[in-house]
């Protein structure tokens, strides 16, 4: 039974006598069977003192969690969870250990909230607080048995480099796979796309950001030339409507949704749509709730589009002088009634109208999405044709209109920004040769050095899409040598999980060298790893963040990285000092992974002097941050970018002057100059999409005949690495479920409670059924956060699969390669 | 363990006392009572926190908790999803190796008797509000002698 030290006043209540009265009667847990004497007896030992609870015979006192009684100062930071960017405190004690964290009130985006994530956020930095599992403080190697095995930093760096140098050798610079996340540091990412790009020169790099906001990008890029969410959070208490698609930002963004809460609150009551297959929190507030079939949202958007069209809810002049293709838009959508986008989506024609009206009249409009839309059939498209309803109407560039995205990570914008994975830097187009020029010159890497094309993305099934390459098919026929995963679970997230497993199996002759790079010992990507590297996290390094308004915040280290008194041959270091020590161990072992001045490509490991050569990067860039500093930034609870010396806080909306960046020389995407969306007169002209639905690869049949549906809960964060060690988290939602509606379940004979055995025709699973109406009937939805390698999880699952990207399809967007997790077929039974 | 038996005996007769006399405060502090404003408006569901909230609210031990169902029910912050764990969370469960924990140190016909949720979790939010001269009038030592506990109304 552990025990968790909480400073000087341990957490513990109960005496060993009582914990094994308890044990033999766990009922008395349950207030319908509890008795009066049976508390009786379990209480006699205690007496309340303070907000605590004294045990007379041990004489240690339960200290409640919500004390700053032993705060000694307050470290401001920012929140490492979601991509919302709120302002912390981490609060410290006398021994130099985080122990609290508070909402810094004067931060604009939370003013001083947190949500239940953000408040126990400290409690994931120390071994002692954590429920399970310990943080990682050893390089580590297998032996010849497979077993772990601590290495030092310098063993561990050389084998990695002598690693990529055999794979380069072998099988060319794009063997070396490189797999990071959207948790880093602006300064890491940057850091690792020039290691990546500019030393090892391989164009196999990806992120998880693959996973969760890829469809946005590529819209935005498609659309107005550049990635960027256009708005900034201020416009919720400017709008006059919310059109949230794909969005539950009750769950998901809380801080968002206070706002939104608030703003409804006013006198200017904006009214508020809803598109969500379930029941959301936010859909049961909603005006008007679209509750649409999985996997139609391009129908709906078409239909909507041919309303405003065809009540001329448009802005005729805004079309005229700032977009293109208007006409090849029009003619699309005309076929699009609301009788025919009813059909496909399962909608009342009505509601699409009362829909397309209030956005069609309201002064201004402000759209949200994430992955409904993303990891849905068309998401690219969806991401367009929002786009094009505020290109149409004119709802743009101003307060209180903007599509936003939003992303689901901390720092998935910054990557985007600093090219840390699949992206060039700065916003970049990589197949522009004079962009591609432009880096080599600032990274003093010889003409050529950079790979002149794309990335390969991380997953895509080519028995399904033949045309999309990937990492995971890599892997699959062996062309893959070294596969570094750093800061993100694949193990738990990617779609179609049995074959990935079956690909790094150590019974694979042809399986890559992996490498983890995580904060956690175990977790479930170890699994499949050769070599696993410690790093330190949110609280232990500082470094800065940009959140999905594109405010660049400030994130300061609190604490020393766990293990700091093990260094320099153990213990963890920040990614961007891995980042460094494996760049230094490739410059000394092999001239090809030098500069021209002969050194290493990554300069340093400060986390200030990497962001100012970072700032020069982006200087005169779209995504411009040479106006910042970390003093400015914190000065100023963050900036959005783009931020110049002229004008610092000058990025808090873009296309203000309806002008975008579809010129060539300043495009970040397009494979050449006549791409669709390159403005050919330089006009600087956003683009209209003119796409039609496609129904999605996979539908329910008799066979397999419910929608499957994934997605997250509150007190959870992606694969629960984090998440699942914090007790006060954990106990709230502490195994993965199905959400059956109540019809169905009638049908199948279950309750909440059962086990259900959920079968899709790629894997099974067994998870407890909770019978919900917050599901349509023919529909189910299961949590995405929960994995089944790790050895907790297999016990507290009494080794039962309950991971439900063992069901899901591993089917990507066209355009962007995002998978598509929202929906697939599957069949129940109660097991 | 003879000696704890022995302790053990004694605070018998301690505890039955004590709970009286903290169900009697309880209830002279207003417990018990059934509220009628409401810190939500027409259209703010709170419905779906509450569901979700099965460990605690329809997973076995408190749904015969009228007072507390319907202050929370009609909750501001439970329409911001602002759920039980976020101010009753302890390491409780994990130490027990139960599924249902109880946080709260309240029980049925009794009252709250050990664990008081204390100041400084709601400050972990609302510190703006209290610091801000035009926020707070006064700084006491308590929220919830003002802010009825679990809707938080004043």
């Amino acid at each position: 039974m552990a025990t968790h030290k909480h400073d000087q006043h341990p957490v513990k209540v109960f005496t060993q006598a009582e914990l094994k009265e308890l044990k033999q009667d766990p009922q008395l847990c349950n207030h319908e069977r509890r008795t009066f004497l049976k508390w009786g007896a379990l209480l006699t030992s205690q007496a309340i003192v303070g907000g605590g609870v004294l045990n007379l015979l041990t004489g240690e006192e339960a200290m409640a969690d919500d004390t700053f009684v032993n705060v000694v100062s307050w470290v401001k930071s920012v929140c490492g969870y979601c991509s919302v960017g709120c302002g912390l405190e981490i609060g410290i004690n006398a021994a130099g250990a985080a122990v609290a964290v508070r909402g810094n009130a004067a931060h604009p985006t939370n003013a001083g909230r947190v949500c239940v994530k953000g408040l126990y956020e400290h409690k994931i930095l120390a071994d002692q607080d954590l429920r399970v599992g310990s943080r990682g403080k050893y390089p580590m190697s297998r032996d010849a048995s497979g077993n772990w095995q601590n290495i030092t930093w310098d063993e561990a760096t050389t084998l990695l480099a002598q690693k990529i140098i055999e794979a380069t050798n072998t099988a060319g610079p794009d063997s070396v796979g490189i797999y990071n996340t959207g948790q880093w540091t602006i300064e890491e990412y940057y850091s690792m796309g020039k290691l990546g790009k500019g030393a090892i020169k391989t164009s196999t790099m990806d992120s998880n950001t693959r996973l969760c906001m890829a469809a946005a990008v590529y819209g935005y890029m498609s659309t107005f030339g550049s990635d960027g969410p256009p708005g900034c959070y201020d416009d919720i208490e400017n709008t006059d409507c919310f059109f949230l698609i794909g969005t539950n930002p009750a769950e998901m963004h809380p801080q968002v949704w206070r706002r939104i809460i608030q703003a409804r609150r006013s006198a200017r009551a904006p009214r508020m749509i809803v598109v969500d297959p379930r029941r959301t929190a936010t859909a049961r507030s909603a005006d008007l709730h679209l509750q649409l079939k999985p996997g139609t949202n391009v129908a709906l958007m078409n239909g909507i589009l041919q309303q405003l069209i065809a009540n001329n809810w448009i802005d005729s002049a805004y079309i005229n002088a700032h977009t293109r293709n208007f006409n090849a838009l029009a003619a699309k959508v005309a076929a699009y009634t609301p009788t025919y986008v009813a059909g496909i989506t399962g909608l009342a024609a009505a509601d699409i109208q009362t829909a397309a009206q209030w956005i069609g009249q309201s002064p201004e409009v402000w759209s949200m999405f994430i992955q409904g839309v993303y990891q849905s059939m068309g998401g690219t498209d969806t991401v367009r044709l929002i786009c094009a309803m505020h290109l149409i109407t004119g709802k743009i560039g101003r307060p209180g209109s903007s599509p936003f995205s939003i992303t689901g990570q901390a720092t998935a914008m910054s990557n985007r920004e600093t090219g840390g994975s699949s992206a060039l830097s700065g916003y970049r187009n990589y197949y522009n040769p004079a962009h591609i020029a432009e880096v080599e010159q600032l990274w003093n890497v010889a003409p050529g050095t950079i790979p002149a094309h794309a990335t390969t993305v991380i997953t895509s099934d080519i028995d399904l899409q033949p045309t999309i390459p990937s990492m995971v098919d890599m892997m699959r026929n062996g062309t893959l040598k070294v596969y570094w995963v750093a800061c993100t679970n694949p193990s738990v997230t990617l779609p179609d999980l049995d074959k990935y497993h079956d690909y790094l199996s150590f019974s694979n002759p042809a399986r890559p060298f992996v490498v983890v790079q995580d904060i956690f010992d175990p977790m479930e990507s170890m699994h499949f790893a050769d070599l696993f590297l410690p790093a330190a996290q949110w609280g232990e390094k500082t470094g800065t963040y940009t959140c999905s308004e594109r405010r660049v915040n400030l994130g300061r280290q609190a604490v020393q990285p766990v293990g700091f008194e093990l260094r320099p041959n153990y213990g963890a270091y920040s990614d961007l000092e891995i980042i460094k020590m494996v760049s230094d161990k490739l410059a000394a072992f092999d001239f090809r992974f030098r500069d021209q001045a002969g050194g290493s490509l990554v300069k340093s490991a400060d986390p200030e002097t990497v962001f100012n050569e970072w700032k020069l990067v982006s200087t005169g860039k779209i995504c411009d941050m040479s106006g910042m500093t970390y003093a400015n930034i914190a000065a100023n609870s963050g900036i959005a970018w783009p931020s110049t010396p002229a004008n610092v806080l000058g990025g808090k909306r873009l296309y203000a002057n309806g002008l975008f960046n579809t010129n060539w020389n300043r495009a970040q995407y397009g494979k050449t100059p006549t791409a669709a969306w390159i403005d050919p007169d330089g006009l600087s002209r956003a683009y209209l999409w003119a796409v039609d639905y496609v129904a999605p690869p996979e539908v329910p049949d008799a066979s397999y005949p419910f929608w499957l549906n994934t997605g997250r809960v509150i007190e959870h964060f992606h694969s629960r690495t984090k998440t699942k060690r914090v007790a006060q988290l954990h106990e709230m939602v502490p195994e993965n479920y199905v959400e059956i509606s109540t019809a169905d379940a009638a049908n199948l004979g279950v309750i909440t409670g059962d086990l259900v055995k959920v079968t899709s025709r790629r894997g099974e699973i067994v998870v407890k059924a909770k019978v919900t109406d917050t599901v349509k009937a023919g529909a189910v939805f299961i949590p995405m956060h929960f994995g089944d390698l790790d050895p907790i999880d297999v016990a507290e699952n009494n080794g039962r699969k309950v991971s439900v990207n063992r069901l899901t399809m591993n089917y990507v967007d066209k355009d962007c390669a995002q998978p598509i997790y929202k929906h697939c077929a599957v069949k129940l039974a109660k097991a | 363990m003879m000696l704890s038996r022995t302790f053990a005996s004694i605070f018998k007769v301690f505890l039955a006392g004590l709970l009286l006399t903290s169900a009697s405060v309880w209830a002279a502090k207003g417990g018990g009572a059934t509220t009628t404003t409401s810190g939500v408006l027409p259209g703010e569901d709170t419905s779906y926190a509450i569901e979700k909230e099965y460990s605690c609210l329809t997973g076995g031990c408190h749904e015969t908790n009228t007072q507390l169902l319907t202050d929370h029910a009609n909750s501001l912050m439970t329409h911001a999803m602002v759920k039980c764990n976020a101010c009753h969370g302890t390491h409780t469960a994990s130490q027990l190796g139960l599924p249902k924990p109880n946080l709260t140190g309240y029980y049925p016909g009794i009252g709250a008797i050990g664990y008081v949720v204390g100041k400084d979790r709601c400050l972990t939010c609302h510190s703006a509000q209290l610091l801000s001269a035009a926020g707070h009038r006064s700084n006491p030592t308590t929220c919830t002698g003002c802010h009825v506990p679990h809707m938080f109304l004043k």
